[in-house]
């Protein structure tokens, strides 16, 4: 697109093969959640990116491949959970040098696949918003211990603090 | 809070009070509780760790609430060229609640990956993983040993 604003597509495929309960393996190959079509632009020290996140998975596990997940959905006697997820919104940072403020809109469309959990399908609209501010800290940056011959290494510290994220949801 | 040193060490803490009122409350569902999360990681030349741990709520599957505690080590290494391994390990203590199911159940959950970048757009990865539930009700324990292998595509 150009040096800044940029398109991206991540897609991950699998297929999960079960050895002793073969009955489970399944038809289709399987999209991981991370799987995911966005668009950065640029606008002076205002950065949009407008994302579509899609997943296609059949285990109980929630997948992924990039992160260690260790989350499952707790049904009992039950192998195949078939369900489609799919993310689809935007998020603004406005970086005002040491604060930067984001707002971002999510609509999320759950589809189970299996009928008797039917009753897990929503659409959802998440909304979030966050403030971070940056400090830079140094500790003892000048002190040079001359006499002694003692040169005590500059040290640089960055911290974050005041980040509050808040994500309301309604289904 | 987030807190990043010049030695490639990381820290992020967080922490709240969680606060839930169903409208058609079925027993034991409301809760007032708090949670907390805290993750420290590392940056080495050969490779990056973290170390995390938390407490905290989500909706549950067969009832209004899941609380969990969880404890999770992670690493990962970009050593070899084209390749990225990587490996953790996880224990999580839950409690599923509100309404006429209650359940408590341990899963420890151990992972392990190596993944290949073939070509500049196209990845591939090879995971395992091992998961042990262990529950107090009858019939809800069981383990599972899981390979995967994945292909990816980015530009």
């Amino acid at each position: 697109m150009s040096e800044i604003n940029t398109l991206k597509l991540s897609l991950g495929v699998g297929y999960e093969y079960y050895l002793k309960n073969s009955v489970l393996n399944g038809d289709l190959p399987l999209v991981n959640p991370d799987s995911e079509l966005s668009f950065n632009i640029f606008v002076g020290n205002l950065h949009l990116r407008l994302h579509e996140k899609f997943s296609y998975q059949e285990t109980l596990l929630h997948n992924s491949i990039a992160s260690a997940q260790d989350s499952f959905f707790n049904f009992n006697n039950v192998g195949v959970f078939k369900r489609w997820d799919n993310f689809a919104g935007v998020n603004a940072d406005w970086d005002l040098n040491r604060l930067i403020l984001s707002v971002g809109y999510d609509h999320e469309n759950f589809d189970s696949s299996t009928p008797s959990y039917e009753y897990l399908n929503r659409a959802s609209e998440w909304l979030t918003a966050s403030a971070s501010f940056l400090i830079a800290i140094r500790p003892r940056s000048a002190l040079n211990h001359k006499g002694a011959g003692i040169s005590t290494k500059l040290r640089r510290h960055s911290m974050t603090i005041g980040k509050c994220e808040v994500a309301p949801s309604w289904t | 809070m987030d807190l990043k040193t010049q030695s490639k060490l990381s820290f992020r803490a967080g922490g709240g009070y969680d606060r839930a009122r169903y409208d058609a409350p079925a027993e034991s569902s409301d809760f007032e509780t708090y949670y907390a999360y805290g993750r420290v990681s590392q940056e080495t030349r050969l490779f990056t760790h973290s170390l995390s741990a938390g407490h905290e709520h989500q909706l549950g599957d067969n009832a209004n609430n899941l609380e969990t505690t969880y404890i999770r080590y992670a690493i990962t290494s970009s050593a070899l060229q084209h390749w990225e391994l990587g490996a953790n390990v996880a224990v999580l203590f839950a409690e599923e609640f509100g309404g006429t199911f209650r359940e408590h159940f341990t899963y420890p959950l151990v992972g392990l990956r190596a993944g290949y970048q073939i070509h500049k757009y196209w990845r591939t990865d090879l995971v395992y993983e091992f998961l042990l539930k262990d529950s107090d009700l009858a019939l809800r324990s069981f383990y599972g040993n899981r390979v995967t292998l994945g292909l990816g595509f980015s530009f």
